[in-house]
């Protein structure tokens, strides 16, 4: 019964709640074709006008453009569509890790016992 | 009572004397605890050294996220929303600047992850795919110079951070 109790009251505080006003979830794009510094500062300076963008960063030596929104005002995929319908990278595509992805990496970010609990019990539920 | 008490106001001159001719930390450079509005949460305050230190390793972050010789190491950046309401970026930030403000002599702040060795040693962490090498670690410190750079930090503050930064080299760097 307390194990159950134990259970439930994890699973309460560690999951996923709902985005707020201070969330702020990064994103990227990858371009798929070469782009130069001019463009990289227009879509820099086009997506620091856009609604709930946080901070940019479009990398030309990679072809890869990095930014921070709130959840709250806009989503990544609207973003995305956005900057397509009005830049001629036609080609680029975000990048979304895949689960596998998610599950390595990122040491700093390392497994915590109450993660571990929360991916366990999660799946229990 | 009265014992304790005259002991320890006879002691607190010398105390407090001593305590200001220590050596100025490279948290202290960067602002220490004086306290200041914090840009990201209005309303709110944070010490100063913390948000230097928080601005180098969101830039470093971002460099990171774009820069292809190690952005695998960290697609977790790009998790959504986790536990606690963190997204992985916002849990990857508050970590870093956690680990850097005790590592540069924050008082006020714990850092509660793994050990350096541990957390980049898939036997102890499962997180990690494989070990790093030392073109990775290298990278790694360029991108982190490069925040520092976006963020105004002077050379002599660089190399200090970059002083820190290369005694985890060893730890880090497992093949």
């Amino acid at each position: 019964m307390l194990s159950a109790v134990l259970c439930v009251h994890i699973y309460l505080v560690t999951r996923p709640k709902t985005p707020d006003a201070t969330t702020i979830v990064m994103a990227r794009v990858d371009f798929k074709q070469d782009i130069n510094q001019e463009d990289a500062d227009k879509i820099t300076n086009w997506l620091y006008q856009q609604k709930g963008i946080d901070h940019v960063l479009c990398n030309p030596a990679t072809d890869i453009l990095i930014f921070t929104f709130f959840p709250v005002k806009t989503s990544a995929n609207e973003v995305v569509e956005n900057l397509k319908a009005n830049f001629k990278y036609s080609k680029m595509v975000r990048f979304i890790p895949s689960e596998k992805d998610l599950q390595g990496g990122c040491p700093v970010a390392s497994n915590s016992f109450s993660y571990k609990a929360y991916n366990f019990i999660r799946h229990i539920f | 009572m009265l014992p304790c008490i005259l002991i320890t106001l006879a002691f607190a001159p010398s105390c407090k004397k001593s305590s200001s001719s220590s050596p100025k930390t490279l948290y202290d450079s960067l602002g220490g605890t004086t306290m200041v509005a914090d840009p990201s949460n209005p309303g709110t305050k944070i010490e100063q050294g913390r948000l230097g230190i928080r601005s180098v390793v969101d830039s470093t972050i971002f460099i990171i996220a774009a820069d292809t010789s190690i952005n695998k190491y960290f697609t977790v950046l790009l998790a959504e929303v986790t536990a606690g309401n963190l997204s992985g970026f916002s849990a990857l930030s508050k970590n870093l600047t956690d680990f850097f403000c005790v590592a540069t002599g924050a008082k006020d702040f714990t850092y509660t992850g793994k050990s350096m060795t541990a957390a980049h040693d898939p036997a102890q962490n499962s997180r990690m795919n494989g070990k790093a090498d030392a073109a990775d670690f290298t990278q790694f410190v360029n991108d982190l110079v490069a925040g520092s750079k976006k963020n105004g930090l002077s050379d002599q503050i660089i190399g200090r951070l970059g002083t820190i930064v290369n005694t985890l080299q060893s730890q880090v760097v497992q093949r």
